[in-house]
């Protein structure tokens, strides 16, 4: 029995979600306050419907405009399964070099594009991509703040509580305090604990090499996007002067933007967030092009929704080479309530996230809170 | 000297207090075919930004689609981090915008940039007096070299009529539009240059529509032909396969209309790959970016050539103004399509109107040196 010939695409529904921060997000990129996503309800005229999100963190309304525009009237009565068909129709919907708000607008729809092939399947999506037969995915706590010693002290103490093995910390400037934290947060943790650190864009070239020693001395597991993304050759001269594993990806719309810092083995990790690199087609491409080079794969989640960590956990399930998936512990709308799932926050077993076993995403989303949420 | 003998500087204080995005649209009066697609609608975005000194001024988002997404986003994202700042720090402001958004630096939220950046400069020009291609202190130039653009994909009586009418019209540089099937496009190559005879400078615009393979057999029979650029062969991002052709042809190869900032245009230019480096201001972070994509392509001895296509005539004209200073410049694109956005939207005439004998004059009123027609910018508007 093969899939059915056609579900044709109804419609498609993209709701602009706001929530303002209980605590304002503090990293070195920046200050948030409130931020947004996108959620995008793709409907087929067999009665299928598929749930994707957009990185839309500020004017979610733009994506919107995007995805009415200039997206669904190139898919709108075209077959839902014909993913890669509809992936470069929506590419090419703007010109330009592949990147930016376009192909953050199309990631919902290709991630509800494979929903909807995993529904029309009756197989998750982990098993849909001939994957590697995990279920079960270590997921790494996210995240020690760029706050006062205090907070950071009491965070860490958090997330062993709850049986977290392996945390990230966040750092910034200036590079004595970060060498300072650096050393606090080993000590505080001790040595069977697996720390990372994300210093979002911070440093100069020569600033991430003083911090890349303080880890390598405290034996942290990676460092994570030390520069600004487009400086490929300051990532290459930084790697040729530490030993401790360099990270990112988070930064990246396409294979293309991954390619340059994977296949010369600066990159340790690739860390994809799959509602901004063009949804699970584009993303699974990267994983698989790094796994090609010996390089990791490991989602990047931060501050997206549900449908984001949920898609996150199927690749991670079946890459072969996914490491491990950031777990964001803060309080989010996007997450708590908004599907009849539990966010990985809350269902983490000693480091460890189960994937989703039902058709598709596994997850059914409550579309009367998505309205809500858009008001 | 006393306060009294003190020079007083031109640009004294000037808080900007409004940024206003007018996305405009139109019909085309026939469709345009390249290999990227075929387009009956384009759009584009007017960036209105005010200040209390009275000085309006404009720029231009290259937005061909969706023109009320760019628009939220110039007023949602971009306006709160301007109002109440003082306008002449463009450089500040850049920066300040470019981090609007998480990501690698592209897409629709430097296009969007590209806009309020053009009317920052506007405003500067009026503020200190002077035209814009002054202001950025370059060669002087009062005219410049433009091409025809361009001798469209279409069937051979066609293209032969567009070819001589541009000839006509005194135009000594014409780009050729190429597509597939490669057989056919080496004839129209050879057509071309046959009909153009060997006084009139020809290029040719692929519009990424080929693979290596193709291209390296097109390339040659531009070399045959005597073409002075191959613009676009492949699609943008495949910067290994332009350094592979440039290995395989000796016809300079040009590109940079797809690129939003000198990140994406350095590796093709430091290798020497492109000859040619040609970025479209409205997209390319407007006059700021684009002026130090010129500035990079200069220090590697590439040439800079604006991209124009289908945007407006504020992106012609601040394209004028770049092209009349900065040293590397080779020759500006003069896209003929009069569309409302070129012909309708200001008191200046845009270059397809104004050329003679294949060179536009440089504007010389302060800033860009047009009035916007805003009873034009209202009938075009997107309701």
């Amino acid at each position: 029995m093969g899939l059915p010939d056609c579900h044709t695409i109804r419609e498609i529904r993209a709701y602009p979600l706001t929530q303002r921060l209980s605590r304002p997000s503090q990293t070195s990129w920046g200050t948030y306050d409130a931020v947004s996503i996108v959620m995008v309800k793709v409907t087929t005229d067999t009665g299928l419907v598929g749930a994707g999100e957009s990185l839309a963190r500020f004017a979610p309304s733009a994506y919107v405009h995007l995805i009415n525009d200039a997206l669904a009237p190139r898919l709108i009565g075209r077959d839902a399964t014909a993913i890669a068909a509809h992936w470069n129709a929506m590419r090419r919907a703007l010109s330009g070099r592949a990147g930016g708000v376009l192909v953050e607008a199309l990631s919902a729809v290709d991630i509800a594009l494979w929903d909807i092939l995993g529904k029309a399947a009756g197989v998750p999506i982990y098993r849909l991509m001939g994957g590697a037969g995990r279920t079960d995915v270590p997921v790494y706590a996210a995240s020690v703040g760029w706050a006062d010693d205090a907070a950071a002290d009491e965070a860490v103490d958090d997330f062993l509580a709850r049986g977290f093995t392996r945390m990230k910390v966040k750092i910034g400037n200036p590079v004595d305090r970060a060498c300072r934290r650096i050393e606090r947060i080993r000590a505080r943790a001790g040595d069977a604990v697996t720390l990372s650190a994300d210093s979002n864009w911070a440093y100069s070239l020569d600033e991430a090499v003083t911090v890349a020693a303080a880890l390598e001395a405290n034996g942290y597991e990676w460092f994570e996007e030390p520069l600004r993304p487009e400086d490929e050759n300051g990532y290459a001269a930084l790697k040729a002067r530490t030993t401790v594993p360099l990270t990112a990806g988070e930064s990246n719309f396409t294979l293309d933007q991954a390619r340059t810092l994977v296949a010369n083995g600066t990159l340790s990790v690739l860390q994809p967030n799959v509602t901004r690199s063009g949804g699970i087609s584009e993303t699974r491409r990267m994983g698989e092009f790094a796994g090609m080079h010996d390089v990791a794969y490991a989602p990047h989640n931060g501050m997206s929704g549900i449908v984001c960590e949920v898609a996150s956990l199927h690749l991670a399930a079946a890459l072969p080479n996914a490491r491990v998936v950031e777990c964001a512990l803060a309080p989010n709308a996007f997450r708590d309530g908004l599907a009849d799932i539990a966010p990985g926050s809350a269902r983490a077993k000693d480091g460890i996230l189960t994937c989703p076993a039902g058709p598709g995403l596994g997850i059914e989303i409550d579309w009367n809170r998505v309205a809500e949420l858009s008001q | 000297m006393t306060p009294q003998e003190m020079p007083r500087p031109v640009v004294g204080p000037i808080t900007i207090t409004d940024v206003i995005a007018h996305p405009l649209t139109q019909t085309l009066p026939k469709p345009t075919v390249t290999s990227w697609g075929a387009y009956t609608d384009v759009s584009m975005v007017l960036v209105e930004v005010r200040t209390d000194a009275g000085i309006t001024g404009v720029g231009e988002t290259l937005a061909r689609f969706a023109p009320r997404a760019y628009a939220e986003i110039i007023e949602t994202l971009l306006k709160p981090r301007l109002v109440g700042r003082e306008a002449s720090d463009i450089a500040a402001h850049w920066n300040v915008m470019r981090r609007a958004l998480s990501g690698r630096a592209g897409g629709m939220l430097i296009e969007a940039i590209a806009g309020v950046d053009i009317a920052l400069w506007d405003i500067l020009g009026k503020a200190a007096g002077l035209p814009i291609a002054a202001l950025l202190g370059g060669v002087g130039r009062r005219e410049i070299d433009v091409y025809a653009a361009a001798v469209n994909w279409v069937d051979d009586g066609e293209a032969d009529e567009e070819l001589a009418r541009y000839i006509e019209r005194g135009f000594n540089r014409i780009k050729v539009k190429m597509a597939r099937p490669v057989p056919e496009a080496c004839r129209r190559i050879e057509r071309i240059r046959q009909r153009a005879g060997d006084g009139i400078g020809l290029c040719v615009d692929a519009n990424w529509g080929y693979t290596l393979d193709e291209a390296v057999v097109v390339a040659g029979a531009l070399a045959a032909n005597g073409y002075f650029w191959f613009e676009e062969p492949l699609r943008p991002e495949d910067e290994a396969g332009y350094r592979e052709l440039r290995r395989r042809t000796n016809v300079p190869l040009a590109a940079g209309e797809s690129n939003y900032t000198v990140d994406q245009a350095r590796p093709l230019v430091e290798s020497r790959t492109l000859s040619v480096l040609q970025p479209d201001v409205a997209r390319a972070g407007g006059i700021t970016e684009t002026r130090r994509m010129a500035l990079l392509a200069d220090a590697y001895d590439v040439a800079y050539a604006p991209h124009i296509g289908m945007s407006g005539i504020v992106c012609e004209t601040a394209s004028v103004h770049l092209s009349a200073a900065m040293p590397n410049f080779r020759v500006m694109e003069c896209e003929t399509d009069a569309s409302p956005f070129k012909v309708a939207l200001a008191d200046l005439a845009p270059g397809c109107v104004r050329a003679k004998n294949g060179t536009v004059s440089v504007p010389t009123g302060p800033g860009l040196g047009l009035e916007i027609d805003w009873d034009a910018v209202a009938r075009l508007t997107v309701r």
